[in-house]
């Protein structure tokens, strides 16, 4: 265990000792090396250790939090009455009694990638950096990098809490630019899993060089949208990211334990077209954005957020279960200990439904196919969310035809979630890096191919 | 351990390696803040952290490593892990410890000092009553939500720099800010708006809670615009954010590598007559500043855009004895852990000699527009294409009627450039750290919105 159950049982107490009725001991140690490559060469390594510990206390909804990187007793006491001091006047005499707590592993890691000597994990990073260079003569420049995360965090409460987890990440990213001219055009693709190097068994690096490659390709050759509003398919994979900031934001207990999401008080309505039914599921095997416990030391969940278009659930952290007066999700996440946790998406998709994929594409006489999806933002009061089309083709007559590109799409959650009119059946997932109130953390978005009736486009 | 004594670990490992030419970067970081949600205190926070950081040449080859781990068998593994990574590196880019500057910037060091929680504490509570005090200057059937909040916070920061060639240089800054968000409310609709200030002599200005509650009352009832060209005022957050998107452009790694535009451009024209783009690191109105870059260079003000000429890139050592040149102080290290990156410091749109009232007349009618985001997502840094969500207030004869949201504008950033028609002459600055912009109003007429 990184810390001792007597040494954090003194913490707690004195965080506790000025009337909190509740305390919390986040400690961290995390290895993150990354390897990076550019202009045909290795570029650049960076490895680094982070250690350190983040204590919070509650006082009913109200919340103190220090973080110091001093793991010593003396630091760690001074940190616990920086808490105390912040969030409460009365002497109380609290004692502490821990008890272990082991949650079973469901990620499990065959080779730890750290571990994997460095001339090993560079061949497979230029596996897929050279592969991307060779796709087409117009590619002019390739960079990728190969993440390592090896990550154990513990976690101690006053409620007697005392576990630890680890969680090993691993992810390839290689952006590639295709260049004609004075035109510069480029691709991305960045999967990554909750895995060690066997990653790379089931997601060759050559083939994740080729997507980031083909994409810069097809982008170089196509002409900009014209902008305005149409019919969208949006294919399966990352363009789930329509629903994670349409609708995935608006329903994190962060903001609507605050009165601050356009889905406050819509429990049990229809808040989506009933062809939609979405879950946040952390306890996926291996998934990306999966965790056997989350940062607050409770179990993940498979969490049925929307069934048939009917708002069933939040996404609840443990101040926002203290807000809305409802159990918590297992979705209280951080970037690491400096930050406090909050609720977080973990794996959050829509599931497979009625229509036939074809049938989706059929149905559209004009409008827009997003084969990729780039990032996007959301205001969760207001809805207004936007995001970036990677790769997208024009529909004529019900077939896909010529690439265009420079579009973005915007609109308002409650609207599309209606406008969400068919829904395909070949779900799949994409890997993301989601930041909001508690730092940047690793999330699954996922869908399969759906088709949103109306929604504006924004391009030339 | 105290950062000599992990320094002294450092060089007698480096020594015995048989080392001759290393850095040690440390950096501490403390902060606080306080931050009030409705009327009531909601949060108080407190850290204190920081890294050390070891670099080295092995083989004409640079290898870093860093760690949080403060003890003797760390910065043991720190020199042996730099060491090894140094062993792999292929990138032809100099290896360089420098030797240091013949002078740095000399300035009055604001003395700063991190305040007392309490302190904080009442800042914010004030804030937040003052928000909803303002309630009473609203229209009937507008009312301060309890999503209102605001917050007080301070940081402070200290870098030591130290190599082989005992270059040893320390730099600290700091300062305290505010925030104040307003969330109004009209029947079924809530809007939000925000703003931030720098707290000087314990001060804060009062312009945080009128403008958070102006803005977020100009939001209300807003319509869907018709797609088609519109002339664009964007305000000075705006502007910041489509030039702190695009301020890669300017590096001259990110040129070399065939990644900007702007590569082979320098001395040439790039954009309109009237715009100058200064890169200032000791900035006087910014707290952060800096006299040495992450690489020990000594930095100084420069023109990046003057009168429309690409005066120069931005270098660092590597990127400037390729070129034959000399750095511009511009190897950075934003972070312990970071290595060298080319940046800029302080970033000020040089102001013009037009007021916000006279643009808006010269331009007609159109949309100033306060709100653009999602530019992670929208903006592509390599051909400079974007499409932003944004929103902000139709105007016609030199006055605004009436908010408008949910469209996007889309240009290219090459060609905003010398499509710019005309800049105000009130510059806005509100620093941030080290890395901050000042800017004013931008007329650009003519650009393509997408809406209903």
């Amino acid at each position: 265990m990184l810390l001792e159950k007597v040494l954090l049982e003194e913490v707690l107490a004195k965080a506790s000792s000025t009337g909190a009725d509740f305390a919390e001991v986040f400690a961290e140690r995390t290895r993150r090396n990354t390897v990076s490559y550019l202009d045909k060469k290795i570029d650049k390594i960076s490895d680094g250790v982070y250690t350190g510990v983040g204590i919070r206390a509650f006082l009913g909804t109200r919340t103190a939090y220090a973080s110091t990187t001093d793991l010593s007793r003396s630091g760690l006491l001074r940190c616990a009455q920086d808490v105390a001091d912040a969030i409460g006047t009365i002497p109380s005499d609290v004692s502490v009694c821990l008890t272990g707590h082991v949650f079973p592993n469901i990620h499990e890691i065959a080779v730890l990638t750290n571990d994997v000597p460095l001339k090993n994990r560079i061949s497979v990073l230029k596996a897929g950096c050279e592969a991307a260079l060779a796709h087409d003569a117009l590619i002019s420049q390739v960079s990728g990098s190969l993440l390592g995360v090896d990550r154990t965090f513990l976690i101690a409460n006053t409620e007697g809490l005392y576990t630890q987890d680890r969680v090993v990440r691993t992810r390839m990213a290689i952006s590639a630019v295709a260049t004609l001219k004075d035109e510069k055009q480029s691709g991305f693709f960045g999967p990554g899993g909750c895995m060690g190097m066997e990653f790379f068994d089931t997601h060759k690096p050559e083939e994740i060089g080729t997507v980031a490659a083909s994409q810069a390709i097809t982008n170089l050759r196509a002409d900009y949208i014209k902008a305005g509003q149409m019919t969208v398919a949006i294919e399966n994979g990352f363009g789930g990211v329509i629903f994670h900031e349409a609708c995935g934001h608006s329903l994190e207990a962060t903001s609507v334990g605050i009165g601050a999401s356009q889905m406050c008080g819509k429990l049990g309505q229809k808040i989506a077209n009933e062809k939609v039914s979405a879950v946040d599921d952390g306890t996926i095997p291996n998934a990306w954005g999966s965790q056997n416990i989350d940062d607050e030391g409770l179990k993940t969940t498979r969490n049925l957020l929307i069934e048939n278009g009917i708002l069933k659930n939040y996404m609840i952290d443990r101040l926002g279960s203290r807000r809305l007066n409802m159990p918590r999700t297992g979705c209280g996440r951080r970037e690491d200990y400096s930050f406090e946790p909050t609720s977080r998406m973990t794996n959050t998709f829509i599931l497979n439904g009625p229509d036939k994929n074809e049938d989706i594409i059929k149905s559209i006489e004009y409008g827009l196919y997003c084969k990729a999806m780039g990032g996007g933002s959301v205001d969760p009061m207001t809805g207004a969310f936007n995001f970036a089309v990677q790769e997208g083709y024009l529909i004529r007559n019900g077939e896909v035809c010529e690439p265009v590109r420079g579009a973005s799409l915007i609109g308002t959650g409650s609207q599309i979630l209606q406008d969400i009119d068919m829904v395909g059946q070949n779900l799949g997932r994409g890997q993301g890096m989601c930041g909001s109130a508690s730092g940047s953390i690793p999330t699954d978005v996922g869908q399969p191919l759906i088709r949103v009736s109306k929604i504006t486009v924004g391009g030339r | 351990m105290t950062f000599d004594q992990l320094k002294s670990v450092l060089v007698s490992s480096a020594q015995e390696a048989g080392l001759k030419e290393y850095e040690v970067y440390y950096m501490e970081d403390s902060s606080l803040s306080a931050s009030t949600l409705g009327k009531e205190l909601d949060n108080v926070s407190s850290s204190t952290g920081g890294g050390i950081s070891f670099r080295c040449v092995v083989n004409g080859k640079m290898g870093y490593a860093s760690t949080e781990v403060m003890d003797e068998d760390s910065m043991k593994q720190l020199v042996r892990s730099a060491m090894e990574n140094a062993s792999y590196i292929e990138s032809e880019d100099p290896a360089i410890i420098f030797k240091g500057s013949d002078s740095y910037p000399e300035y009055e060091r604001e003395a700063f000092e991190l305040p007392a929680v309490s302190e904080l504490r009442d800042t914010a509570l004030e804030i937040s009553a003052r928000v909803f005090d303002s309630e009473k200057t609203l229209p009937e059937g507008v009312e301060v939500d309890n999503a209102s909040s605001a917050a007080a916070f301070a940081y402070q920061t200290k870098v030591s720099l130290f190599n082989s060639y005992g270059l040893d240089l320390s730099n600290s800054y700091g300062m305290t800010r505010v925030y104040a968000e307003a969330v109004l409310k009209k029947g079924e609709e809530k809007q939000g708006a925000y703003d931030l200030a720098l707290v000087k002599n314990g001060q804060y200005p009062s312009r945080i809670i009128e403008k958070s509650v102006k803005r977020a009352l100009e939001k209300i009832g807003p319509s869907l615009v018709p797609s088609g060209n519109y002339n664009i005022i964007f305000d000075a957050n705006c502007f910041k954010n489509i030039l702190g998107t695009y301020m890669g452009v300017f590096s001259a790694k990110q040129a070399a590598l065939g990644l900007s535009k702007l590569a082979g451009k320098e001395g040439q024209k790039i954009a309109v007559d009237f715009l100058s783009i200064v890169d200032d690191p000791m900035y006087v109105d910014n707290p952060a500043k800096t006299p040495f870059d992450g690489e020990g260079v000594a930095t100084y003000r420069k023109y990046v855009v003057e009168k429309g000429v690409l005066k120069t890139l931005l270098y660092d050592q590597a990127t400037a004895q390729k070129a034959g040149k000399k750095s511009t102080g511009n190897g950075k290290r934003p972070g312990y852990n970071s290595p060298v990156s080319i940046g800029p410091y302080t970033v000020i749109v040089e102001p013009g000699n037009i007021t916000l009232e006279e643009m808006m007349k010269k331009a007609g009618s159109g949309i100033f527009v306060n709100m653009m985001k999602g530019f992670h997502a929208g903006a592509d840094p390599v051909s400079g294409d974007f499409s932003i969500e944004s929103a902000g207030l139709l105007f016609e004869d030199g006055k605004f009627t009436k908010p408008v949201h949910s469209f996007t504008l889309a240009g290219n950033f090459f060609d905003l450039l010398n499509q710019i028609d005309a800049i105000s002459d009130t510059l806005d600055f509100e620093p941030s750290g080290l890395s901050s912009m000042a800017c004013p109003e931008v007329l650009v007429m003519n650009m393509p919105v997408a809406g209903k």
